[in-house]
């Protein structure tokens, strides 16, 4: 199991390749939030961009927070993504669950479909679907949007299917002996029991859903949610060349995922790993 | 006491189910058609929302998405009609001969060897060497893991900064050194493109490597310790027994990557707004382009063409690629 001399060397060298690049992932945030502390007159002087700021401002912070309407956007961004995570995990339990635990005649095609589906490239049917949400009235609408991200067939199936099915089934046969109904071993004995894939499915949906750029873009463009917005200031910042507010901006758009992310990391990032090898 | 209640119930229960079977079979099977409909109520219920929600979102909208493309909107009437295959015969016409529609189709299809041929080897490579445990490799770990959670409008953001024209910290540098594409690096024709796949190459790797080091971790130790006793290289270690062994995920990552082609758009939106003059457009920003233009119809007739092309394509891809994982196996 020893290294040789020869692959320990290498292995060193990688190492620092890979400070190299893990650098270069960190960079821009370090960067960026040295300079959000520091007005747009000091951030222009010359070579002001390697400094650190003279004196801390939290101005641009206040600016981003009264004058361009970011916490009407972080409201709206935490209502899209509690909701939106609520539906997209209970329906993917209900789907995987269901579908794991009973025999039934359209079972195996409804896990099949779960596992095409998801390598069908959806842009194709961009104009369709940007119609229906014309249609039924949820274009701009804000309240009804979270119906889109409720879909129960997908990544969220595929993990919570291998998770019921790692659940024994003997609790569930006690329960139904002293005269559970179905309904009551899912949801009183069934659910509990998958508690950590749920949570897990919840945190990483729950990021997707705050950093989802297109959706709202597409769909909700007046009610604008911090990642539109933030690409929205940038339009504005380039023309005033208020950089420093625009970091600002991106910084408290970064802290809570930053925040879930450390908190939760080992499961994050083990959940990630096992539904993405699916497929 | 609750346990003891229980087990008497359930002995109780035991007793008249032996009852019923000997002296009462009818009442037994109508008790048991009972459940069974029960059970075939909860079924139903459970599916109700998600199967409606898959075939409002999923098939209608993709059959709509046919018979628009085979309709126009007609200004007068004020609604769509029916033109045949019109549509398909522009676009294809348009295709083949407008230049914009060649750029994105080159530049769409150029994702396919830059995410297969440099991000996913890249990507395996250093998840072996995650795996093979390099100093400070589970700070790495973490670390590697940022661009799977943070926003793309976020990341291609800081992309931007750091080659700021004006205050860019990597632009500075490179300037230093003379090197300074006239426009900014993403307002010049000739590297606004290899930007954004320098950009996809960035984050894309972060994300490879997580999924890729979660497969080879989960290997059985002994096959690879044994390899390792026989004193084998690194460079066969990796080459001859942990790549196919973990060419599930591989044939995974690729088909994901294949796809990019058809969905691609964001990243050249976000970094470069589809310029400049239109040089870093894609067949899928076209599309979203026309459905925001409000020309659905085209839009339509684009994303059915490639559908068309690109699933057929995608399945003959992991066919092929799951083959050549047969006959390298061990």
């Amino acid at each position: 199991m020893k290294s040789t001399l020869y692959e320990k060397i290498i292995l060193y060298i990688v190492c620092f390749i890979f400070s190299l690049y893990a650098i270069s992932l960190i960079f821009p945030f370090v960067w960026s939030l040295i300079n959000s502390f520091k007005t747009s007159v000091e951030f222009f002087e010359i070579d002001s961009v390697w400094k650190l700021p003279k004196s801390i401002t939290f101005e641009n912070y206040k600016r981003v927070l009264i004058e361009h309407d970011i916490i009407m956007m972080f409201v709206r961004s935490i209502y899209l993504t509690l909701v939106g995570t609520f539906l997209n995990v209970m329906m993917s339990a209900m789907a995987a669950y269901v579908v794991c635990k009973y025999k039934f005649r359209f079972r195996n095609l409804i896990y099949t479909t779960a596992i095409t589906v998801m390598i069908i490239p959806t842009v194709g049917s961009l104009s369709a679907t940007f119609k229906l949400v014309n249609n039924i009235g949820l274009y701009n609408n804000l309240l009804l949007y979270p119906v889109m991200y409720a879909g129960g067939f997908g990544f969220g199936f595929l993990l919570l299917y291998a998770y019921f099915k790692s659940i024994s089934w003997t609790y569930a046969e006690a329960a139904f002996v002293d005269g559970a109904s179905d309904f009551q071993v899912f949801y009183r004995v069934m659910l509990p029991q998958a508690k950590p894939a749920l949570y897990a499915l919840g945190i990483i949906q729950g990021i997707n859903i705050w950093n989802d750029f297109f959706g709202p873009f597409m769909f909700i463009p007046d009610k604008k949610t911090l990642a539109v917005g933030l690409q929205d200031l940038v339009n504005i910042m380039k023309y005033r060349a208020e950089w420093p507010t625009l970091f600002a901006a991106m910084i408290i758009t970064v802290i809570p995922v930053l925040i879930v992310f450390i908190l939760f990391q080992k499961v994050i990032m083990e959940n990630t790993v096992a539904g993405g090898l699916k497929g | 006491m609750n346990y003891l209640k229980r087990k008497v119930k359930n002995i109780k229960n035991g007793c008249i189910d032996v009852f019923n079977v000997i002296f009462r079979p009818s009442l037994v099977e109508s008790h048991y058609k009972k459940r069974v409909i029960k059970k075939k109520v909860f079924i139903f219920l459970m599916l109700l929302l998600p199967i409606t929600q898959f075939l409002i979102f999923f098939v209608y909208v993709n059959v709509d998405t046919l018979i628009l493309s085979f309709k126009r909107y007609d200004y007068i009437n004020g609604d769509y009609l029916f033109v045949g295959f019109e549509n398909y015969r522009t676009t294809i016409r348009d295709l083949l001969s407008l230049e914009q529609f060649k750029t994105a189709l080159i530049n769409s299809l150029l994702f396919f060897p830059v995410t297969n041929f440099i991000t996913l080897p890249l990507s395996i490579i250093s998840a072996y060497f995650l795996f093979r445990k390099v100093p400070f490799g589970k700070v790495f770990k973490v670390i590697f893991f940022l661009p799977s959670i943070i926003s793309i409008v976020v990341l291609t953001m800081s992309f931007q900064f750091m080659f700021d024209p004006i205050f860019g910290p990597v632009n500075s540098i490179l300037n230093e050194i003379g090197i300074n594409p006239e426009g900014g690096w993403f307002g010049n024709k000739k590297t606004v493109m290899p930007m954004i796949f320098l950009y996809c190459i960035w984050a894309g790797i972060g994300f490879n490597m997580v999924l890729l080091n979660g497969a080879i971790s989960r290997l059985p130790k002994e096959v690879i310790e044994s390899a390792r006793i026989d004193g084998i290289g690194m460079y066969k270690e990796l080459t001859k027994i942990i790549i196919p062994m973990i060419w599930p995920t591989i044939t995974t990552l690729f088909v994901i990557g294949t796809t990019a082609v058809f969905t691609i758009f964001l990243q050249n939106m976000l970094l470069a707004n589809g310029g400049p003059s239109g040089s870093s457009k894609t067949i899928a920003y076209i599309v979203t382009e026309l459905v925001r233009s409000g020309n659905l119809t085209d839009a339509a007739t684009i994303g059915m063409l490639f559908t068309f092309i690109g699933v057929p394509m995608i399945m003959f891809i992991k066919r092929f690629i799951e083959r050549i994982g047969e006959n390298v196996e061990y």
